[in-house]
């Protein structure tokens, strides 16, 4: 019992991060390689905080939460000016998520390579609580005016701008919130598993949260965050087949990409099943 | 108001917008060199000329895509040529593009919602769809909906951008361009159409070939609508264009290019008659031949 609640609230940590993502990719339109950075800094900054000041979990979160969307402004602020097109901002995002993994290897603060054993702080009450605000947030958040901007972005950004959007102000507001999400769920993650290391925030997890929100549907929240769990539950799942679930996982990626390249819901939602289609 | 063929009722009024001096060059091609022109307010003024002469690029310096490399643009005054794009939307002027673009998954009401949105004030009351987010919201919906009765779209508000027939493509992006002109702040809208005061509504209008690819029924119509929009709306407009018969029928002034370079302007009937016109842009056979019909 122990061992599936904590699969599932695995599961609902990576939610949250794949959530962050699916904004910025899946409804503003730019692709990122280097959003598990985000999830890093969110759990360095609570790990440390915990570790070294003894903080408090209700401050440590949100101020993993402040610090991945202050640091987004980093990357964002010189890439999103140069308006640099949708691939070109995923390498210079790489690059920046592959800088912090360097950073964090070697500061002292973060007791490198070995990593960082902190306490079990986030029990199953925080990782729902936290993903109830987060899905609760974001859906009012993409339901006002800033969806309906970053939608019309991801659609066409020349028209975009000539509709009077500040592309700039729009696609750093989609990246710090996409990033603020990523930090809660790496804030929850570094206190329930009590350890966090630098190799845990590589591009293999970047790519895996892309992929659960192409696989997901690109528009879409339901999408990504049912293909999340799936692609958290099902390694889990698979352990018996050992070493083929890498594989039998990789399957199951391309055989959405060729059955339903548009992803699972793509730019429509759960209940828009049931009721009329949503973008 | 003026009608098509009269020059402007107050010819005292300050034009709208003045070109001095304009250029833009791209690597050693001077797509646009030494272009001065005004545009007068409340007319409907035609930029024509062939293939190549630098129309599209002067509205892509007008509306700030493209950085001049010398010379001024001011509206009422105000240089636009340090403004970016956003921003010159945000004083007055508005697009509409060759080959349409369109936000093509969002309904026809969004597309026309998202210049009043981009306009709006909410900000962390968005997280939890405050009343004032959403009397926001509702205000965009209910101006982008006048905005679409007046041109006559009010039928297609609920479809899928995408779907519609291309004619329709064309009345929707004129619709969206209208939009830019509104604040999304003022009352709510009342009664059947957009009741404009004079601070809002788009100043100048931008129409790059509206006509491309319609046969002549559609394009006659396309005409009324232009005229339409620009009695209703007040607004000032400039239409690059290739069917000259619409040019001649709703101009009230006529700029023809060539080469980066303004080759003539004036009344629809001057230019008509210009000889260097001709022999750069109308010299073509069948172009002369319908001239001479018309």
């Amino acid at each position: 019992m122990d061992y599936e609640l904590n699969v599932v609230m695995l599961a609902c940590i990576n939610m949250i991060a794949v959530l962050g993502l699916a904004v910025f990719t899946g409804f503003t339109g730019l692709f990122s390689l280097g959003h598990a950075a985000f999830v890093g800094i969110g759990a360095y900054t609570s790990g440390v905080l915990t570790y070294h000041w003894n903080a408090p979990f209700f401050f440590a979160l949100p101020a993993g939460v402040a610090a991945a969307g202050l640091s987004s402004l980093v990357i964002g602020i010189p890439t999103l000016r140069a308006k640099l097109r949708s691939d070109y901002f995923a390498i210079a995002i790489l690059g920046f998520g592959e800088a912090l993994r360097v950073c964090l290897e070697n500061l002292s603060i973060t007791n490198g390579a070995r990593g960082l054993s902190v306490d079990e702080l986030s029990g199953p009450a925080w990782i729902l609580g936290t993903l109830a605000v987060c899905l609760f947030a974001t859906r009012n958040f993409l339901k006002s005016r800033f969806g309906a901007l970053f939608v019309a972005i991801r659609e066409d950004p020349t028209a975009a701008e000539m509709a009077g959007i500040d592309l700039f102000k729009m696609r750093l507001l989609s990246l710090v919130v996409s990033a603020g999400l990523c930090g809660a769920s790496g804030a929850l993650l570094a206190h329930r598993l009590a350890f966090i290391q630098p190799a845990m925030f590589t591009l293999t997890q970047s790519t895996q949260l892309l992929a659960s929100v192409i696989a997901g549907g690109m528009g879409s929240i339901s999408g990504p965050i049912i293909v999340s769990f799936v692609f958290t539950a099902l390694p889990e799942m698979l352990r018996s087949l050992d070493m083929w679930r890498l594989p039998a996982y990789g399957l199951l990626l391309v055989l959405i990409m060729i059955y339903r390249p548009q992803g699972l819901l793509g730019y429509r939602e759960l209940s828009g099943l049931f009721r009329r289609q949503a973008r | 108001m003026t009608t098509p063929m009269e020059p402007p009722s107050k010819p005292s009024l300050p034009p709208l917008l003045e070109v001095r001096g304009l250029s833009r060059s791209f690597g050693g091609i001077h797509a646009v060199e030494e272009l001065s022109f005004d545009v007068a307010q409340d007319g409907i003024m035609g930029l024509i000329g062939p293939n190549g002469a630098g129309k599209t690029t002067v509205f892509n310096l007008i509306t700030g895509a493209y950085r001049p490399t010398a010379g001024t643009i001011c509206l009422r005054g105000i240089d636009l040529t340090k403004k970016r794009p956003h921003e010159i939307v945000r004083a007055g002027v508005s697009r509409t593009f060759q080959n349409i673009r369109l936000f093509n998954r969002m309904t026809c009401l969004e597309n026309v919602m998202v210049p009043l949105l981009a306009r709006g004030k909410s900000m962390l009351g968005t997280f939890f769809r405050t009343p004032f987010a959403r009397g926001e919201e509702q205000r965009a919906r209910e101006t982008a909906l006048a905005v679409m009765k007046d041109v006559g779209l009010a039928d297609a508000a609920h479809r899928v951008a995408s779907t519609l027939p291309y004619g329709l493509q064309r009345k929707l992006e004129i619709a969206r361009a209208l939009a830019c002109g509104f604040s999304g702040q003022g009352p709510s809208v009342q009664g059947p159409s957009v009741q404009r005061p004079s601070a809002q509504g788009p100043r100048l209008l931008l129409l790059d070939e509206p006509a491309a690819g319609m046969n002549d029924a559609e394009t006659r119509e396309l005409g009324e609508v232009i005229l339409k929009v620009q009695k209703d709306f007040g607004v000032t407009m400039m239409l690059i264009e290739h069917h000259i018969e619409l040019v001649m029928d709703i101009c009230t002034h006529v700029a023809v290019m060539d080469r980066g370079t303004l080759l003539a302007e004036g009344s629809p009937r001057d230019v008509r008659g210009d000889e260097r016109v001709i022999a750069a842009y109308l010299g073509r056979p069948r172009a002369r031949r319908e001239l001479e019909r018309t």
